[in-house]
């Protein structure tokens, strides 16, 4: 085999043949596959544009103060859709993780403000009771095997429905100032919640990147049966995203809470469709192991721009519901279109 | 069998009279083969013969449900394949078991990973450990790919194939098990990775391969083993046979003649 080049003619044909096998696909479907490529390119590219659109459309947009609001109402969202991410990235979904956030914020509000609890025992507890959330979407999931959508859309009315239970439906105002903080205060004139999204953001990105958690949770999520083949305790990774999940979702309670001063049953009502809608913009896939963290901050961002677009506009509620509910579905045909292209270089 | 051979130190797996029913098909009917140390064999037959169940077996997929298995001179029935991995087992599966999103790096140290910090599930990875190794592993194993950091499902079928092999090597393990190695591949990607699969004879490894392909068969193999309706027709050794002997017995048309 010492003279590779002297392929003989049979050879030659083959290797030719194959090659044209690969056919090109159409420029659009080629062009939207290279874009793919780069992460969260779809949620970068809406956010130009509506940043473009909306400086034009609205003199109140292009301001200090409404872009760091934005900056500071998307950390919600954000730290979402960053547990989020996890959960997605194992081909997992989680739809209680607002329904979560709601029952944390209840948690934390009725022991701090009611009970009179010492607030960081108060915050701790909460940070508890949404990483159980989780720990009981996980088991759920993964032991008992029962569909991750099912699992958290029962969640997403049980949780809440305890939310509400737990405040006797009223809504508990005036935060004791360490929430107060959290969700309203600054270090060095940046908001708080610009700071825990940053540093939230920071911390999960290293840990996908650089842990054993990090590796299998794209590893089952590429192929399950393959990571229980090479010896990955699947299940006790994926209840791992789950509490992730949940403990990401008592973080963005703390957030929301304290930036509105009050918390109740009916707070980050339809919250989670945000969450995954960012997920999505930002190219992490619905089928899981593609994606990464930071492609959903700019996921939420879109997310965040798009609402603060709508209501400097005048645009009705009503309206916005429509909008955002068309840029969910916008945002899973752009994944399938992503799926179907790295289908098509898959070649077997 | 007679008792004499159970410790014989030449056979690196040794499979005794396997029964295995599913429900009331026998699958296989005490099934018996050996492979010698560093032997490459091969375990031919035609659809439904048993080659799947019994390469399931021996990895610990399925259990028997009588006979012995003999690994490295002793016995060991093996639960799951990671048991069988971990005593020094490793199999290559049809259906490519690769996480096709992960790089080359990822997939051959998945689920063994080097730490920098044991820290449970947030244990560091040791990314510039596991590349050299990897480096290391894919050069033994004559596997060319430039690009490690690229996910596994941009690499040709072949390519992927050699990954899998090369993991499997890697894992330091004493008999491979080739389950249809070559069976997606195109012909030029076939002839590499029969090529790494005589790389691994060379530094030793044994291998059982099933294949459909007897002229793969006759290329790799130091021995033929034959399995019909779930039984062991018997085996060759590949010098000593021809494709029309193998045919015959694998079709039964090889009864014909006694």
């Amino acid at each position: 085999m010492n003279n590779k080049k002297m392929h003989t003619f049979k050879e030659t044909v083959i290797e030719a043949s194959e090659k044209a096998q690969q056919k090109s696909p159409p420029f659009l479907v080629m062009f939207t596959e290279k874009l793919s490529h780069i992460q969260g390119v779809s949620a970068i590219m809406g956010i130009v544009v509506l940043f473009i659109v909306l400086s034009i459309l609205s003199p109140y947009f292009l301001t200090i103060g409404n872009l760091r609001n934005i900056l500071v109402q998307m950390a919600v969202v954000a730290l979402l859709g960053a547990g989020m991410t996890f959960v997605i990235l194992t081909s997992g979904i989680d739809l209680s993780i607002a329904a979560n956030l709601a029952l944390v914020g209840t948690t934390i509000g009725v022991l701090t403000v009611h009970v009179g609890v010492y607030p960081v025992l108060g915050i701790f507890i909460g940070l508890c009771v949404g990483s159980a959330v989780g720990v009981f979407n996980g088991v759920l999931v993964s032991k008992a095997g029962l569909p991750a959508l099912i699992v958290t859309l029962g969640g997403l009315t049980l949780w809440r429905g305890l939310a509400f239970q737990v405040t006797s439906g009223y809504d508990i105002s005036g935060m004791v100032p360490i929430i107060s903080f959290i969700g309203r205060g600054d270090i060095l004139k940046i908001p708080m919640p610009i700071i825990i999204m940053f540093v939230y953001y920071g911390i999960t990105s290293w840990v996908l990147k650089n842990t054993k958690l990090g590796r299998y949770v794209y590893a089952i999520g590429s192929n399950e049966e393959a990571a229980r083949r090479a010896g990955i305790n699947v299940s006790r990774y994926k209840i791992g995203v789950y509490i992730i999940g949940g403990f990401s979702a008592g973080l963005a309670a703390m957030v929301l809470i304290g930036r509105l001063d009050s918390s109740g049953g009916k707070i980050a009502t339809g919250w989670e469709l945000d969450a995954i809608a960012a997920v999505v913009l930002g190219g992490t896939s619905l089928l899981g192991g593609r994606g990464n963290i930071w492609g959903s901050l700019f996921g939420a961002l879109l997310m965040t721009m798009i609402r603060n677009g709508m209501n400097l506009l005048g645009i009705s509620p009503f309206i916005q519901m429509i909008t955002l509910g068309l840029v969910i579905i916008g945002a899973v045909w752009i994944d399938m279109i992503r799926v179907r292209g790295f289908k098509r270089s898959h070649r077997d | 069998m007679d008792e004499d051979k159970i410790n014989d130190q030449d056979f690196i797996l040794e499979v005794k009279e396997i029964t295995k029913h599913f429900g009331g098909v026998i699958a296989l009917d005490k099934v018996s083969l050996h492979i010698n140390k560093g032997e490459h064999v091969a375990l031919v037959g035609d659809n439904g013969a048993g080659k799947s169940t019994l390469a399931n077996i021996i990895t610990g997929v399925l259990q028997p449900d009588s006979g012995s298995i003999w690994f490295e001179g002793r016995e060991h029935i093996f639960t799951s394949p990671l048991e069988a991995r971990l005593n020094g087992m490793e199999t290559v599966f049809q259906d490519l078991a690769l996480a096709n999103d992960l790089g080359v790096v990822e997939n051959i140290f998945l689920g063994r990973e080097r730490y920098r910090l044991k820290l449970g599930p947030f244990s560091i990875l040791n990314h510039s450990d596991m590349k050299k190794q990897a480096r290391q592993v894919l050069e033994e194993t004559g596997i060319k790919i430039q690009n490690l950091e690229v996910p596994i499902r941009n690499l040709s079928g072949g390519q992927r194939q050699g990954v899998a092999i090369a993991r499997a090597a890697s894992w330091g393990s004493k008999l491979i098990i080739l389950d249809e190695p070559t069976a997606a591949l195109g012909v030029q990607e076939t002839k590499k990775v029969e090529e790494i699969i005589r790389k691994l004879k060379q530094q030793g490894i044994s291998a059982l391969m099933i294949s459909h392909n007897l002229t793969q068969v006759f290329s790799l193999s130091d021995n033929i083993w034959v399995l019909r309706h779930g039984k062991m027709v018997g085996s060759r050794i590949t010098k000593e046979t021809e494709p029309n002997e193998i045919v015959s017995m694998i079709t039964g048309a090889h009864s014909l003649y006694y």
